[in-house]
């Protein structure tokens, strides 16, 4: 999928009443929420934080006027770049790298994903907030299996 | 500091030089020869002293300096930069940190001994001074993460040349514990950071027990590991091993970039050392017995739990006990 693909996914979109929209293809899925967020994705359901109202819906003048681009995602998701184990944190009596709730920066490193004995530092690509954690800690992933949901600030 | 006397002495080793001869070639005066000489044996060098005969160097020491590395690794590798240590805490975390500030490709970071010499997942790896290698490298391969975790596959087949190269010949365990007989003489930890499309760095941590013998292990792991010396029963120059895994490791990394793994696998395959074993396998929080059945073109293990007519495909996991 390359971005022409996706500016013209996105036209096809613009005056449908269609609110949210899934397309996978291969390894990559392409998800867009237009409008207002209806309420919060259950993958905030174990949101603590209490400065988390209704997270980066689109800030518009006018809530209820048809937003003219469609909502930026209200998370990114961090993928496993490889085959391997998860680990949420660097050994196993230490704490874990990252929380839900906890703030991130870019760069950051949010878990390791091992493979064939090599650690991999996932980081995170985004300064924002631990939204959800996919993954159960020593768990099997599967190369571009979501790790994380971040909230961008 | 000595240079002069030092290639003098190394070149005639073994036999008398005279004071005068010594003095002559430095264009020093004999008691200068004579300060240098003690300056030599305070860095480790055996040199007997004769009056009316001169010096005679017996035995040099065993020690790790870059200038030694650099003139022992073949000209026109990609080693571009050795940061040889007396002490550090782990030379994995130090390569790492030299990476993040921008340490070129390259780069190999040696340590005599380490205060926090690390394992997989926070391990200790046992680090004495004097007698082991603790080496770790940084490369930046412009590949993909998926494509970079096989270079923990490439080390253990570099080490097992490295070794065979000096009389020692090792079976690798997957993925890459390098054995002597039934126990552990070298281990090896990478650690990778990457972008989600490409790799930013690679280091290669290896430990090696060179020279320990069998009171330098810790009694927790003394019925599992071992060492060369012990295995072979001699002493191990370890700049000379550790110059050849450098070698080694060059050569077959070239390979791997230009053939993937796939071009070492005959490397790895005669040295498996679990194939056909009865093995105990951890993956995640589950594990099992099976039987090891080598790996797979791109360097997975392929392992067939008991009970189950095929073998399944495993990237990631632990063998924690094995068979005859």
């Amino acid at each position: 999928m390359n971005l022409k693909e996706i500016r013209e996914i996105l036209e096809m979109l613009k005056g449908t009443d269609v609110s949210e929209f899934e397309l996978g293809r291969g390894d990559t899925v392409l998800k867009v929420r237009r409008g207002a967020v209806p309420g919060p994705p259950a993958a905030y359901a174990h949101f603590p934080g209490p400065a988390a109202p209704a997270p980066a819906a689109p800030r518009q003048e006018e809530p209820k006027a048809p937003p003219k681009e469609p909502a930026r995602p209200a998370h990114k998701e961090v993928v496993s770049p490889i085959v391997g184990t998860f680990y949420r944190a660097p050994a196993p009596d230490a704490s874990p790298f990252v929380e839900v709730g906890t703030r991130v920066v870019k760069g950051q490193v949010l878990c390791i994903v091992e493979a064939m004995k090599i650690m991999n530092q996932i980081e995170s690509d985004t300064t924002g907030t631990i939204a959800a954690i996919l993954v159960e800690n020593a768990q099997p992933v599967a190369y571009g299996q979501p790790l994380f949901h971040v909230v961008p600030e | 500091m000595g240079d002069r006397l030092h290639r003098i002495l190394v070149e005639r080793k073994g036999s008398f030089v005279s004071g005068e001869e010594i003095a002559g070639r430095m264009g020093i005066s004999r008691a200068a020869v004579w300060k240098r000489v003690m300056a030599l044996r305070g860095e480790g060098y055996a040199i007997e002293g004769a009056r009316g005969t001169g010096y005679r160097l017996t035995e040099m020491p065993d020690r790790l300096t870059e200038a030694d590395l650099r003139a022992r690794v073949r000209p026109g590798g990609p080693w571009v930069t050795f940061a040889v240590l007396d002490e550090t805490d782990s030379t994995n975390s130090r390569a790492m940190e030299m990476a993040e500030s921008g340490a070129p490709h390259g780069t190999v970071v040696v340590a005599d001994s380490q205060t926090g010499g690390r394992g997989r997942l926070g391990r200790r790896w046992i680090s004495p001074p004097g007698m082991n290698l603790y080496v770790s490298l940084l490369l930046r391969p412009d590949v993909p993460p998926a494509g970079a975790t096989h270079l923990s596959l490439v080390a253990g087949v570099a080490l097992a040349d490295a070794l065979e190269g000096m009389g020692v010949p090792g079976g690798l365990k997957w993925p890459n514990d390098l054995f002597l007989g039934d126990r552990k003489a070298a281990g090896i930890l990478a650690e990778m950071a990457s972008d989600p499309d490409r790799v930013r760095h690679v280091v290669i941590g290896v430990g090696i027990n060179v020279n320990m013998e069998p009171g330098d292990f810790p009694p927790e792991i003394s019925g599992r590991a071992t060492s060369l010396r012990i295995r072979a029963g001699r002493p191990f120059p370890r700049a000379e091993l550790l110059a050849r895994f450098l070698d080694a490791f060059a050569g077959l990394y070239g390979e791997f970039l230009a053939g993937g793994f796939a071009a070492l696998r005959d490397g790895w395959d005669r040295r498996d050392f679990l194939r056909g074993r009865r093995v105990l396998l951890r993956r995640g929080r589950g594990e099992g017995w099976g039987v090891a059945e080598g790996v797979d073109p791109d360097g997975a293990l392929r392992f067939r739990p008991d009970g189950v007519g095929s073998a399944e495909t495993v990237h990631s996991g632990e063998i924690l006990e094995f068979g005859r």
